[in-house]
């Protein structure tokens, strides 16, 4: 049962299933820092997203919920943003544009205007679940990228991958190849959830 | 209905209104460190330059040469750092370093902050050339097979100085007259310097009396002297053995150069040059009509990468066959034919060898024959995008240039001998 939860765990992330939210996970995976970093931040704007709307779900009609949802999501990407030019300023200037591009990003979106439909505790957990979903990829791919394509991790250098790194990873197309790499391990997962 | 609407929109209002609410309150809060933060990352590399430094104030500063970023001064009196970014290096990619000058004039340090290219010129090592050096930066060299990479960097501290001196900031050093020649050459004598204004020259010892140093070019078309009789001179030589003479002010004094020894120079400097008026009336011939006859014209006056001119006199009209020799990659002298008709527009172009060698940053793409077709018809504005090869930069200029050179030359010889 806890196995079956894992892998369904592993192969419903919504960045693999509707790439939703790809933008980030391809951009900001070249440090791993900056992929916790990311990954924090995409995690605390969707649960609070989530939270909010879903204690404003008794009030508001569902012509107003998406409207809602992007005002509400706006207002967290721009705090993190803040926060994390504030606090981590290396990870801010690794990071660029896409932590306010959270106030656009689709999956977070789409996560408040339906958390309305549901219960506070239900949608919290819907939002913690696909956080984490999104955290476990952007880190996976963070890792790989930096290890193998820069020899480094979290900036440091790592002696032993001086001769075995393949610098295209940390490169855009490399985000790319790493990404369908995983896409590919997920739909394995998939088959064998079904 | 309608009042639920308004109550929506109400709602919507009001969930706006406290989000910026919040946005507001935190970024109270979180301004004064954003800000903090922004200057600590502008000055950590004025700090790993001058590390006893107490402080920096930007200076705004007039007639700055465009490499320079940044000015900055230290407050204890220590000196000035600059920030440079160049792209003038192999690739066209940003070279970024930074350099503090004392209030003295010299250099206590220089670091490398951003090198996009892969060919190795001693970065980890070839800045540290520079500490001590003043605006002259007479103890410093370009890196032999990185020429492009060591000059911007070399040049770009430069402008350093001279964003400097030219605000009156530091003095300027003084240069030796060696120096003074050996930066004055490739400029007011194209065919010693490749397309990005580097010398190609190689020394030879001179038998005339009061001669401090001889060089001719790598393409062999063209010899220079460092003439010294109390005052120093350049006197430069084209194919065509026409001179030029210039003071260490690169004043042109031809005129007053005394005559006895520019013919002593003129001989030793026949001897130097290559051999190339036949081999190139050769290949001359086969790009314009049989029956043409074909005459030689000095090149009095031009002194690029014109090695010879012919005039082609045909039943077809009379035609201008000028042989170039630029340097292409890796400095390889090239050699181009650009024939013009009697209007000055190209009738056709040729090279021996456009590719030299593969470049080594990418592969190029070249189909030669529509390539030279292209040219045909142009005139002295042309955009230069014609001579452009995709992956092969070095050729493309060399090619610009020597385009460039014909027209510049038709200019010269084709109004005398019309």
């Amino acid at each position: 049962m806890e196995n079956n939860n894992l892998k369904a765990f592993l192969s419903n992330n919504p960045v693999m299933i509707l790439f939703l939210a790809a933008c980030p996970a391809l951009a900001a995976t070249t440090n791993v820092v900056a992929g916790l970093v990311m990954a924090a931040a995409v995690f605390c704007i969707l649960v609070l997203s989530s939270l909010v709307m879903a204690l404003l779900g008794k009030v508001s009609s569902s012509y107003v919920r998406l409207p809602l949802a992007v005002v509400v999501t706006a207002g967290f990407a721009s705090m993190a943003n803040m926060l994390i030019a504030a606090f981590v300023p290396n990870a801010s200037s690794m990071l660029g544009v896409y932590v306010a591009v959270c106030a656009m990003n689709a999956m977070i979106v789409l996560k408040g205007a339906v958390a309305s439909d549901g219960g506070v505790g239900e949608s919290l957990k819907s939002a913690v679940v696909s956080g984490l979903e999104f955290a476990l990829l952007v880190v996976v791919m963070a890792i790989v990228r930096e290890v193998l394509g820069l020899g480094t991790f979290a900036g440091m250098k790592l002696s032993f991958m001086s001769t075995l790194v393949v610098p295209v990873l940390a490169k855009t197309s490399g985000s790319f190849i790493v990404f369908s790499i995983l896409l590919a391990v997920s739909n394995c997962f998939k088959k064998e959830a079904k | 209905m309608a009042n639920n609407k308004t109550i929506q929109a109400l709602l919507l209002v009001a969930v706006f209104v406290v989000m910026a609410a919040l946005v507001l309150v935190l970024n109270i809060f979180t301004a004064p460190l954003i800000e903090a933060n922004a200057q600590g990352a502008e000055l950590e590399p004025l700090y790993g330059v001058m590390p006893e430094a107490s402080g920096f104030e930007k200076l705004e500063l007039d007639g700055v040469p465009e490499t320079v970023s940044s000015v900055w001064k230290e407050n204890g009196g220590l000196g000035y750092v600059v920030r440079c970014a160049t792209n003038k290096g192999f690739t066209g990619d940003y070279i970024e370093l930074t350099v503090a000058i004392t209030v003295d004039g010299k250099i206590s340090g220089i670091s490398l902050d951003s090198y996009p290219e892969t060919k190795d010129f001693g970065q980890d090592t070839y800045p540290a050339t520079f500490m001590g050096q003043d605006s002259t930066l007479a103890g410093t060299s370009i890196v032999a097979g990185v020429t492009y990479s060591s000059s911007a960097f070399r040049n770009a501290v430069a402008d350093a100085f001279e964003a400097l001196i030219s605000n009156g900031l530091i003095k300027a050093g003084v240069k030796e007259p060696s120096q003074v020649i050996s930066e004055m050459l490739p400029v007011v004598f194209k065919t010693a310097a490749n397309p990005a204004g580097i010398a190609q020259i190689s020394e030879f010892s001179s038998a005339v009396a009061g001669v401090k140093g001889a060089w001719k070019t790598n393409n062999g078309i063209g010899v220079a002297y460092w003439y010294e009789n109390g005052d120093d001179y350049l006197v430069i030589f084209n194919s065509s053995l026409s001179y030029k003479v210039f003071d260490l002010e690169s004043n042109d004094v031809t005129s007053s150069f005394d005559a006895a020894v520019a013919e002593s120079l003129s001989s030793e400097a026949a001897g130097k040059m290559s051999k190339v008026a036949s081999k190139d009336k050769r290949k001359v011939a086969k790009l314009v009509s049989e029956d043409s006859v074909l005459e030689q014209i000095s090149v009095d006056g031009v002194f690029n990468s014109v090695a010879t001119v012919f005039r082609a006199d045909s039943a077809s009209g009379t035609y201008y066959c000028f042989t170039c020799r630029p340097y292409g990659f890796s400095n390889e002298t090239m050699v181009i034919y650009v024939v013009l008709d009697s209007n000055g527009l190209i009738y056709t172009f040729n090279a021996d060898e456009l590719i030299i060698e593969a470049e080594y940053f990418s592969a190029y793409t070249l189909e030669p024959t529509s390539y030279k077709a292209g040219f045909v018809g142009l005139g002295p504005s042309w955009s230069g995008d014609e001579a452009v090869i995709s992956g092969a930069t070095m050729t493309s200029q060399a090619v610009r240039c020597a385009i460039d050179d014909a027209f510049e030359a038709f200019g010269a010889v084709a109004g005398g001998n019309n």
